[in-house]
């Protein structure tokens, strides 16, 4: 199953800030719709699919995970016209100072930016302390044009560069997402159960109802992780490198997943002629922490993408890496269902 | 009708699209003399790369008139390979402002262009937090080999353009491509009437590194009169109010020792008589626009400075408004096509 890229750059383009995934979700359900399999969305709004198996009567619950959300902004107020904002998710201010964003209803707005001949404009304000305009002249019509509590992402689209890395918003984690999308056509032994979960960049907040629901033994996170690989930075600080393969984690700051999954992740890895990285810092988290302590708890393996600029509408990862996390996570499902991995 | 809103959007960001960093302003020169050319200017580069186009009036003793905006932007220039493979360390061309570039995609201009981003740095990285430096940063190439043709190589900030609400337009370079557009919009109207007085149009190049094109392009036709176009400061959340000009109040028409008193009012009175949107800036000392050297150039000009004013300078979201766009637009056609009073010739050193 090779990677399709081009349904990645069309999941990036959707707008899903943490709480309003509608059109990742409906894109999603659609093309779930047209294999035929069932799919359903909860109260917080996570989305399931099954995936029946070939040999059904196996009594073990697979789940495979992504989030639907990304970082972005959520309107607070109005000054003199112009938008104030908060982070919603954890946003770099660098990320978002001088740039243009989106607004629900397809809103343009620019993080207004002061001249530096006017003043001294070395330091990146606070989100909070930000102000975007959207051309309108005074705090009603701002408010017509974007309510309060409306959110907003990172306006530019995505491009191709350099020796095949894709820089975009929300890769983060749509890539997850797309990986998933790809399996619907594949073949398992048995039943597989996708989620794709809400509001993981507020704190793995969707993953912990939808654990609920599936109750799963085996939860696989699909996941993007900080690659800190630039110039300037000591390797102590690298965490992991784009490029280098899918990144395997032994621990994160959320949870540390199965060792025994982990193991036959890497195995599938070396037998696929895949070569894997972990995280050199533990830091960071993913909806694996939710999962693995749900209801009487699940074991849990985690495969991420490398990714610079994380929280950013430039999120940059390699197309090769993407490939390799691909055939990795759905070596490890299929494995996992025949009973080809020792569990 | 050149005077047009959808017609000056359109010429905007076509304007938008060309990247013209400070001392590597060619393809906009090159784009510049074929627009003047077929608008029946004679039209050249001069050694510095400004672009000079003349068209007389054929009334004899006529006034000879400058109309100059500087067609340079700021920028980003590599300055060498950085201390991993796949980046590279740059260096600013113009008054950049560091705290933008974090995350920020750029495109360098080799041949053919590639596409980098400057890494933001997280805060287990950071040095101090909420300030960055320019030498702190590199471009990410995306793993592209070091070679030497990046050396030297200059870089523009990724950008779109567009609408903002109904009548403001945003991108980079703005600064100054509104008074580019203004120059081209007057003289698509003039047509194939000869302007009132001998004309001359430069477009300049370096502005953004120090006012640096202007002294030659300035020199090399001598004139009675200089109009100098530049982007002028808006009014924005975090900017001292006393510098600023209102957004959407029209062409500024600025007053100071940098500008000739009599040929503002000339220019202010044409405002008021063709109902011109217009508004008084103040320009205490010298202006930091080309009218500081072209009030000097030669024996002396009598100068005015235009403009419209803009939010976010030197950001890639700089936003100006139509309508103020359109009237420095007006404006400058109303001074190319009044008879302006030839002024007596200084002989005192004959």
């Amino acid at each position: 199953m090779p990677f399709d890229f081009a349904l990645l750059e069309e999941l990036c383009e959707l707008d899903g800030v943490s709480s309003r995934e509608e059109a990742v979700r409906a894109c999603i359900a659609a093309l779930a719709e047209k294999r035929g399999l069932p799919h359903q969305t909860d109260a917080v709004g996570n989305l399931y699919v099954k995936k029946p198996g070939k040999n059904p009567g196996t009594n073990l619950r697979l789940m495979v995970c992504a989030h639907m959300d990304e970082v972005g902004v959520i309107v607070t107020g109005y000054e003199r016209g112009y938008l104030k904002i908060a982070p919603c998710g954890g946003v770099d201010p660098a990320a978002v100072y001088g740039r243009a964003l989106r607004f629900e209803g397809n809103v343009t707005g620019l993080v207004t930016a002061p001249p530096p001949h006017l003043s001294r404009g070395e330091k990146t304000p606070e989100i909070t302390a930000m102000y975007v305009d959207i051309g309108a002249e005074d705090d009603d019509i701002a408010k017509a044009l974007v309510p309060l509590g409306a959110v907003g992402t990172f306006a530019q689209k995505g491009i191709t560069f350099g020796n095949g890395l894709y820089c975009a918003k929300a890769i983060d984690d749509r890539f997850g997402c797309a990986q998933i999308i790809g399996m619907f056509g594949e073949e398992f032994a048995g039943d597989v159960y996708f989620v794709f979960t809400v509001q993981e960049e507020l704190g793995t907040r969707g993953a912990q109802v939808a654990a609920n629901v599936i109750k799963p033994d085996i939860a696989l996170i699909l996941e993007t992780t900080t690659a800190v690989d630039y110039a300037g930075v000591s390797e102590a600080d690298v965490v992991c490198r784009v490029g280098s393969g899918p990144v395997v984690p032994f621990m994160d700051g959320a949870s540390v997943p199965d060792k025994t999954l982990r193991r036959e992740v890497c195995r599938l890895a070396k037998e696929l002629g895949i070569s894997v990285q972990t995280k050199e810092k533990i830091a960071g988290g993913t909806d694996a922490g939710a999962i693995q302590r749900a209801g009487s708890g699940a074991r849990v393996a985690v495969i991420s993408l490398a990714s610079r600029n994380l929280h950013s509408g430039a999120c940059t990862a390699s197309r090769a890496d993407m490939e390799d996390c691909c055939r990795l996570s759905l070596a490890f499902c299929k494995g996992v269902l025949s009973g080809e991995i020792e569990l | 009708m050149a005077f047009d809103k959808d017609k000056i959007t359109a010429l905007l960001t076509e304007l938008a699209e060309i990247d013209a960093p400070a001392g590597f302003e060619e393809p906009m020169a090159a784009y510049l003399v074929r627009r003047l050319t077929n608008a029946g200017f004679t039209a050249e580069t001069d050694t510095m790369g400004s672009v000079i186009g003349r068209k007389t009036s054929g009334r004899p003793n006529a006034a000879r008139l400058l109309v100059d905006a500087h067609m340079d932007e700021i920028g980003l220039i590599i300055t060498g390979k950085a201390d991993r493979d796949g980046f590279l360390r740059f260096a600013a061309i113009g008054s950049v402002n560091p705290a933008l570039l974090p995350g920020q995609r750029v495109k360098i201009l080799t041949e053919p262009p590639v596409y980098g981003v400057i890494p933001i740095l997280p805060p287990h990285v950071k040095k101090e937090k909420d300030s960055v430096a320019v030498s702190e940063l590199s471009i990410d190439t995306g793993g592209l080999p070091f070679t030497e043709d990046f050396l030297g190589a200059p870089a523009v900030l990724c950008a779109e353009s567009g609408l903002l609400g109904d009548s403001a337009f945003f991108g980079k370079a703005l600064d100054n491509r509104l008074s580019v557009a203004a120059i081209l919009a007057a003289i698509d109207e003039l047509g194939d009437t000869p302007p009132a007085n001998d004309t001359t149009v430069t477009f300049t190049v370096q502005e953004e590194l120090g006012l640096r094109g202007a002294r030659p392009a300035s020199f090399a036709i001598p004139c009675d009169y200089a109009i100098i176009a530049d982007a002028d400061f808006a009014e924005q959340p975090g900017v001292s109010s006393d510098r600023v000009r209102k957004f959407g109040g029209g062409v500024t028409i600025a007053r100071g020792p940098n500008m000739d008193r009599d040929f503002t009012h000339t220019l202010t009175a044409l405002a008021e008589s063709a109902d011109i949107p217009h508004q008084i800036s103040v320009e205490p000392g010298r202006s930091g626009t080309n009218a500081e050297v072209i009030q000097l150039s030669g024996v002396g000009v009598r100068t005015a400075l235009v403009g419209a004013a803009v939010k976010n300078m030197h950001s890639p979201v700089e936003t100006a408004d139509i309508g103020d766009v359109l009237a420095l637009s007006r404006l400058i056609f109303a001074a190319m096509t009044a008879a302006l009073a030839k002024p007596a010739a200084i002989t005192f050193g004959d």
